[in-house]
């Protein structure tokens, strides 16, 4: 078929021009809107400037073996890995998983990475994904604690 | 001008613009093309990762380079 010439599956019969969207697509491939990514950053930046820690979150497969490709992730943040944790949401197997560094890991310990694991799933299971990510962060920065310098009693 | 008149221009008009901008938010738009997700489906969305990039301080010793902690969970 050359290039601009006319088809139609159906000779006499009208078929809906349905284009290939141009321009910038917005949110269309995303599972957030732009205003649930800007609260998400916003988390994100809060617990960092409170913690001095570096939060990561994920969304997405994780894989056959879970913590593995986690831990993978985290390793991915380079020199930072020591003082990042790594929130990671897979909806597709419904599994959460949080990584902690060498350093990061003495701030939060694996009971209350438990917690912010039970937190997100709490949100998650109904449904609301980014409740779970946002409550997640919240709950690790928490527990980690604001650093002394950073506190404004 | 008669009374008709005075009515058509002076409510008639401001009707018809508020009906079309009425009518404008009511049409089929882009927002509405976007599938949201329901609880069960699968994920079919391209995987994501989240980072901020507050500058942080690493410090030079630490005690267990490797070691890793955390937690997991399914739902």
């Amino acid at each position: 078929m050359a290039h601009g010439e006319l088809t139609s599956p159906e000779p006499g019969r009208a078929v809906r021009w349905s284009p290939p969207p141009v321009g910038p697509q917005g949110d269309l491939g995303s599972p957030f809107s732009t205003a649930e990514r800007n609260t998400l950053d916003e988390v994100i930046a809060a617990a960092e400037r409170a913690t001095g820690l570096r939060f990561s979150v994920y969304l997405g497969d994780l894989g056959p073996d879970t913590r593995t490709t986690s831990e993978g992730l985290l390793a991915g943040l380079g020199p930072e890995a020591t003082v990042s944790v790594l929130l990671a949401v897979s909806p597709g197997q419904k599994v959460v998983e949080v990584v902690t560094g060498a350093e990061s890991g003495r701030r939060i310990s694996d009971r209350s990475a438990r917690l912010a694991v039970l937190s997100t799933i709490a949100s998650c299971s109904d449904g609301d994904l980014l409740g779970g990510l946002v409550n997640g962060v919240r709950t690790l920065a928490d527990q980690a604690g604001t650093l002394p310098e950073r506190a404004n009693w | 001008m008669n009374t008709l008149q005075i009515i058509a221009v002076f409510v008639g008009i401001p009707a018809l613009i508020y009906g079309f901008i009425a009518a404008c938010t009511m049409l089929p738009g882009r927002a509405r093309e976007k599938a949201r997700r329901r609880i069960g489906e699968t994920w079919e969305f391209a995987p994501q990762w989240w980072a901020g990039d507050t500058p942080v301080t690493v410090p030079a010793d630490t005690v267990a380079p490797t070691g890793r902690g955390g937690a997991h969970g399914a739902w």
